[in-house]
């Protein structure tokens, strides 16, 4: 199989070094750049099967440079890394399509595991696996990827009362009160 | 002479009785006179006739013998002669005895007289001797000549007499007549004049006694409209005089009072305005229904209120919008919503000022409160600084979490030995180092969800929730963990719990924080307890372990922020910063959250969230 293109775009030097790191050791091909004007020119220029990208950046906002590749169609899948996690930033990335929102700080057994998922995404999972993965993602304050995982896991397993009740919590704690009441409400069905 | 109230009663009625006792003496003089008429008519003149008649019959039987003297038996006759002479001159002398009139006088001689002539010529008839014929003859010839004319005259002469006692007698009926009718009209005419007297002498009695009551009740009534000084005076020596006397000196009294009083009342009232006016924090003074009635220059100036002086306006006219209004509104509402340490920004929109509002009840001797004193302490200063600290850790925070994350990173990637072997000693040293980066993210963590409930604390999002289903939410997430530690987690919650008015999220965080807290101290084959229970007024939520456990001595400071465990060889419970952010959490539901002391093993916190008030479930 053949090695990953990875872009990192982020400002500061030792995340990059060390996300670097983490990934070549794993097997992928990084490249790296610092702020968000290169990120998008790199974006633009090259070829990447995934992209990690810092929202707060100088020059252009890891934001901005979500709209704009996307704008320019680019759908190559984006990990969001943070440090300030705001809902409202959350959700405008998840309508930009983020497979997940990273906060920090992370591990890198966390990255690795986040890594595995992505590859298993792809070649499908059993829903236990899954919600467990989600168990993982929310008690990291990922919940767009929790969310995510429960609703792959849903698609696996309609009818399973469990996963409507985790994901009306995570709509909850997403601050979503309607879909966390619509998701509840199933749930009681469910049960 | 009549000067008390009982001798004025006694009085009217003495003019009443006198009234009676004068209709009474008429009526019997009249009464007796009548009766004394009718008696004279009885006595003198009826009993006269009466005896005339008697009279009569005794010279009838007289005549009779005389009679029977000539033609019978002349000794027997002689006798009832003689008798029938001594039955006359007995009423005769009868009616001598009642004889007054000088005409009747003259008859009852007469009639005398003319008996004495009479029985003599008896007297001479008897001198004839009846047995010789012509004697008899003579005798009967004397009897005819002289005897009869001698008894027409008696009788004509007695006649008289009754005659004139029949005109008497009829005089005096006209009399006793007239004397009747003349009482009759009499009284008739004195019984109404009489009443009318009784009438009008007990108006005016009691119009005289009744008119000192209406000058006190109008001099009450003055009074009574705030005039002290009084109407017009009673002046009467009677027992009104006197209740009229103690009134008077009562209200000397009671204005003697009133100036004094309202004298040091103005007094203090002066004292208190300067006092009120020396004080350069703002102060306001209003009633139990939230108008203002006093208030300094300072806060004259911080409300934009131009007059300072009795002001009587009611709060929300005189106060600009925002938190202290609010505020105020609350506690004149309910007295017992006053918070010791409020802080609040007096207009709305303004996040540049702050004060600490310190309200003091106003209670009057039965101890109901009827105002409130409320005195601002500007702590806008340290409320900036506070925020800048907060500000400031939460910057902090976040710029932790970068360089965080590249520990965590190295650290993890050497851990596993990704980028080459490492000898026993090096292992332990990265160890070290992933245990304390992971102390680091947790205290980070902390950190910022306390600067978050601290900046944000009017977002909360309270609405019906269930209990249970938070607690079911927060086990959840620990299910896994517990499994993993073998550790016994249990949830022992009544499905039919009423609901609480809360933040379903902060709830959720609360109970997160003390499980994992719990989930944390508790060693393998340990226990960990979630239960519920309800109470009077609100929900007791535990969450109970069989891990280290909390000294006694900690139990309160567990909740303060950042609290340092100094003497103890006792890893400190959580990073102090979790419970805090609880306490601040439970705090603003209006429930409580402690550390039950006093337990064999482990360690218990417990918390309370107050039921839905009837209002909030309507």
């Amino acid at each position: 199989m053949m090695a990953q293109n990875v872009l990192i775009v982020d400002d500061t030097k030792n995340i990059r070094l060390m996300l670097t790191k983490c990934l070549e050791l794993d097997g992928y091909q990084v490249s790296c750049a610092s702020n968000g004007r290169e990120g998008l020119d790199a974006i633009l220029a090259g070829q990447y099967d995934l992209i990690f990208l810092d929202i707060k950046l100088p020059e252009l906002s890891g934001t901005e440079v979500l709209r704009r590749m996307r704008s320019a169609g680019v759908q190559t899948p984006v990990i969001v890394i943070t440090a300030y996690p705001t809902i409202k930033n959350a959700v405008e990335c998840t309508r930009l399509g983020v497979v997940s929102y990273l906060q920090k700080p992370f591990t890198a057994e966390r990255l690795k595991n986040l890594m595995s998922d992505l590859d298993l995404e792809k070649s499908g999972r059993r829903p236990p696996d899954l919600i467990q993965a989600a168990e993982e993602c929310e008690a990291h304050g990922d919940l767009i990827r929790a969310r995510n995982l429960l609703n792959m896991a849903l698609g696996e397993d309609p009818g399973n009362a469990d996963i409507y009740e985790r994901l009306a919590h995570v709509y909850s704690l997403l601050g979503d009160g309607e879909n966390s009441d619509k998701y509840h409400r199933a749930a009681e069905v469910f049960r | 002479m009549f000067k008390t109230v009982r001798s004025k009663f006694t009085l009217g009625y003495l003019s009443l009785v006198l009234v009676i006792c004068f209709l009474g003496v008429v009526s019997i003089y009249t009464m007796s006179s009548i009766s004394t008429t009718i008696e004279g008519l009885i006595t003198t003149n009826y009993n006269s006739i009466d005896r005339l008649a008697k009279m009569r019959d005794a010279l009838w039987n007289q005549r009779l013998a005389v009679e029977e003297y000539l033609y019978g038996d002349s000794v027997q006759a002689a006798i009832q002669f003689e008798q029938s002479r001594t039955e006359f001159t007995r009423y005769y002398n009868e009616e001598e005895a009642t004889i007054v009139l000088t005409n009747e006088q003259q008859y009852i001689e007469e009639i005398w007289a003319r008996f004495q002539r009479y029985v003599n010529s008896f007297r001479t008839l008897t001198t004839y001797d009846l047995t010789d014929p012509e004697d008899y003859q003579a005798a009967l010839d004397y009897y005819g000549d002289s005897m009869g004319p001698y008894v027409t005259l008696l009788e004509n002469a007695m006649q008289k007499l009754h005659d004139s006692n029949e005109t008497a007698l009829f005089e005096r009926r006209d009399q006793a007549t007239e004397a009747a009718r003349t009482s009759t009209r009499t009284l008739c005419i004195l019984f109404p004049l009489a009443a009318v007297l009784g009438l009008w002498m007990s108006n005016i009695y009691t119009r005289r006694f009744l008119a000192p009551i209406d000058k006190i009740t109008k001099q009450i009534k003055e009074v009574r409209q705030g005039n002290l000084s009084g109407g017009e005076l009673v002046t009467t020596e009677d027992e009104f005089g006197l209740l009229a006397g103690e009134f008077q000196r009562m209200l000397q009294r009671l204005s003697e009072f009133e100036q004094s009083t309202l004298g040091s009342l103005m007094e203090a009232r002066n004292q208190t305005d300067t006092i009120v006016r020396s004080i350069n924090e703002p102060l306001l003074v209003m009633d139990d229904e939230g108008t203002v009635l006093l208030l300094n220059q300072a806060m004259a100036q911080l409300v934009g209120a131009e007059q300072t002086d009795d002001v009587r306006s009611p709060l929300r006219e005189l106060l600009p919008q925002g938190e202290l209004v609010e505020y105020l509104a609350q506690v004149v509402q309910d007295p017992s919503a006053v918070q010791p340490e409020k802080i609040v920004a007096p207009r709305e929109k303004d996040n540049e000022h702050f004060y600490q509002v310190a309200i003091t009840p106003i209670l009057d001797a039965d101890g109901v409160t009827t105002g409130f004193i409320v005195l601002l302490h500007n702590v806008t200063e340290l409320k900036l600084l506070e925020r800048a600290r907060g500000d400031f850790i939460a910057t902090i925070s976040h710029e932790f979490k970068t360089p965080l994350t590249s520990i965590f990173m190295g650290a993890d990637m050497m851990r596993s030995e990704l980028a080459g072997p490492m000898n026993r000693d090096q292992r332990e040293i990265v160890e070290t180092i992933c245990e304390d980066s992971q102390h680091l993210e947790n205290l980070v963590g902390e950190l910022l969800e306390l600067s978050r409930i601290e900046s944000a604390k009017t977002i909360y999002k309270f609405e019906p929730c269930s209990v249970e289903s938070a607690v079911r939410v927060s086990v959840r997430q620990f299910e896994s963990i517990a499994a993993h530690s073998d550790i016994a987690l249990t949830v022992d919650v009544p499905p039919d719990l009423p609901q609480v008015w809360a933040d379903f999220s902060k709830i959720t965080w609360v109970l997160n924080n003390l499980l994992s807290n719990a989930m944390k101290y508790t060693n393998e084959g340990g226990s960990v307890t979630v239960s519920a229970q309800l109470r009077k007024q609100d929900i007791l939520v535990s969450v109970a372990d069989t891990g280290i456990g909390v000294p006694p001595e900690f139990a309160d400071q567990i909740f303060e922020k950042f609290v340092q465990v100094k003497g103890y060889d006792l890893e400190v419970r959580g990073t102090g910063v979790g419970l805090a952010a609880a306490k601040e959490i439970i705090t603003a539901h209006h429930g409580r959250i402690w550390c039950v002391t006093g337990r064999e093993e482990g360690s218990e916190f417990c918390f309370t969230l107050p039921l839905m008030r009837q209002e909030e479930n309507q």
